[in-house]
């Protein structure tokens, strides 16, 4: 007869046989698979999966939101509007870092106002673009982002910078225009036939 | 039979091993968050490295635009120069044609005549003075664009490439552009230079035809009174020769001859642009029609630094490719295509997927990692 608060040997021996049977190979099976588990989270493979699937912390998905923007309109804006660029007039070292390409670009485009506006941009997630810890910057540190395309007023400008035209003093150049004569002669519609 | 001493201690196997297990995934969580951190960052420098070299190279297009456009805007200079000349010319002649009837009018006849003679004189020989010593200077600054394009042109590559290495630089991601990648990078941007190619002459004629402004080409006028015709016309303009400009004027009056009337040239003038040092029309040039690839991929490798509170042990390098290309984008005219006779190349990314160069460049298993 059974007193209450004691087991039998008999529910004991099924106690333990539970234990043998279940628990402890499901301990063992999560023991071993702990470093499959280690391998597979520290894969890049898993990274991408989990940044497609946006599973990520807060800030981290604020990065990918940014950085998915990034692939269909560039992070780094290579062409500016006219709002968001000032024009310096000095001379500077242009193009390919260690390349001087002053001769066609005498003139340097600022993209301080962008970088500000670009930092002060509020995400869905909260926070500024400034906020957000070591990113790398991605505007205006190679100075190879500036003038890439120009804006067709500015066309003539440039042009006059590195023309004979533009070389000649103003009074000549007011006489030749009076005569007739373009001293910077340009007409942007005339290109060459397509494969020719 | 067992105690409850005994029992007690059961519990505690189970909580030790629950407890390894939990913080093994804790840890694998951390060392997660990190990875992903680090992906996020080498892709972020993956994407500056592709914009920067493609900058570079959008940026040499833009250069040999405004190149080309300097070259042309020279040579429209000195045609335009070379027909005042030959104006100038004709005008002087016209005026000492008047002189002699001016002569006849009493008093001041003969000082009008100094004045016209001396006046016409004076004009042409500025013409040719300012002629002279411009169209030279624009053959120079002609050849000296044309080799600073060389120098432009043969450093491209290798420009690209430094651009490239810098971004990953400053972007500090402890990334490195995957060698064979650099390697096609090299060989991308060569074939963008070597697809620029000296435009035919006809369209040079073209190009040049176009840019010159109109009186240059055609300087016609006929005397009229009221609506009344009178029988005298000037013809003039400029013709476009392989290495030369020929202006002419010329004043005709229709005159009776053999029973017809006739138009007879009563004062010509010409102008050649070589007698003043113009060598040749400047060579300009534009992308072939097969047109280079203007795509470009990179891949960066990132041997990941250990974290500081994860688990201990080696961690497999971490990878991101980027895609990128050049394009050509006339604001208001999208139309217009592809050439490097205007500076409106610009860059921008794209999926990986899109750039067919990548599925030869890029490793299978990359490949398959990659979801756009």
């Amino acid at each position: 007869m059974n007193r209450p608060g004691i087991k039998c040997g008999g529910c004991q021996a099924g106690q333990g046989l539970v234990e043998f049977l279940v628990i402890l190979p499901v301990i063992l099976v999560l023991l071993a698979s702990v470093p499959t588990l280690l391998s597979l989270s520290i894969r890049p493979l898993w990274v991408d999966e989990l940044l497609y699937a946006r599973l990520l912390t807060d800030v981290e998905s604020r990065v990918f939101d940014e950085l998915s923007r990034g692939h269909s309109d560039s992070l780094l804006p290579a062409y500016f509007s006219r709002e968001d660029v000032q024009v310096r007039l000095s001379r500077q070292r242009n193009g390919a870092p260690g390349f001087s390409l002053h001769r066609f670009h005498p003139r340097v485009i600022s993209t301080i106002e962008a970088e500000a506006r670009s930092e002060a941009i509020v995400h869905p997630g909260g926070g500024k673009m400034a906020d957000l810890p070591d990113l790398p910057a991605f505007t205006g540190k190679l100075g190879l982002l500036n003038l890439v395309g120009f804006r067709p007023a500015a066309i003539r400008d440039e042009l006059r910078a590195v023309t004979l035209g533009g070389r000649i003093p103003s009074t000549l150049r007011a006489q030749l225009r009076m005569l007739g004569l373009e001293p910077v002669p340009l007409n942007l519609d005339v290109v060459p036939e397509q494969g020719g | 039979m067992p105690s409850d001493t005994g029992q007690r201690g059961q519990i505690l196997v189970l909580a030790a091993a629950f407890l390894l297990l939990g913080t093994t995934m804790l840890f694998s969580l951390f060392n997660l968050s990190l990875t992903v951190r680090d992906k996020v960052r080498l892709q972020m420098a993956a994407d500056m490295a592709v914009l920067s070299a493609l900058n570079v190279q959008a940026n040499g297009l833009n250069s040999v635009a405004m190149g080309n456009r300097a070259i042309l805007a020279h040579d429209a200079i000195s045609a335009q120069l070379n027909a005042l000349v030959s104006q100038a010319s004709f005008y002087r002649k016209l005026m000492d044609r008047f002189r002699r009837l001016v002569r006849l009018i009493p008093t001041f006849g003969t000082i009008l005549s100094q004045v016209m003679s001396v006046g016409g004189k004076t004009l042409e020989r500025l013409a040719r003075g300012i002629t002279g010593y411009l169209i030279p200077a624009g053959q120079a600054l002609n050849s000296l664009l044309i080799r600073e394009r060389g120098l432009l042109l043969a450093t491209l590559p290798i420009q690209s490439l430094r651009a490239a290495r810098k971004a990953v630089e400053l972007s500090s991601s402890g990334g490195r552009i995957w060698l064979p990648t650099q390697a096609s990078l090299l060989r991308q941007a060569r074939s963008v230079v070597r697809s620029l190619l000296p435009l035919k002459d006809i369209e040079v004629k073209r190009l040049i035809r176009g840019t010159v402004n109109p009186r240059t080409m055609r300087r016609n006028w006929d005397m009229r009174l009221g609506k009344l015709s009178l029988p005298l016309r000037k013809r003039g303009g400029t013709t476009i020769h392989p290495s030369d400009f020929r202006a002419h004027d010329v004043l005709r009056m229709k005159v009776l001859r053999r029973f017809r009337w006739r138009w007879r040239t009563v004062l010509s003038a010409e102008s050649r642009a070589s007698k003043f040092g113009y060598r040749s029309h400047g060579r300009i040039l534009d992308m072939s029609s097969e047109g280079p690839p203007l795509s470009l991929t990179l891949v960066l490798k990132s041997a990941r630094p250990e974290p500081s509170g994860g688990i201990p042990g080696p961690l497999p390098a971490i990878t991101a490719a980027s895609s990128g290309e050049i394009f050509y984008h006339r604001p208001g005219r999208p139309e217009e295509h592809p050439n490097t006779l205007n500076p409106f190349w610009r860059t921008r990314l794209i999926p990986v997927s899109d750039d067919p160069m990548a599925m030869r460049v890029l490793p299978r298993p990359l490949l398959k990692e990659i979801r756009h």
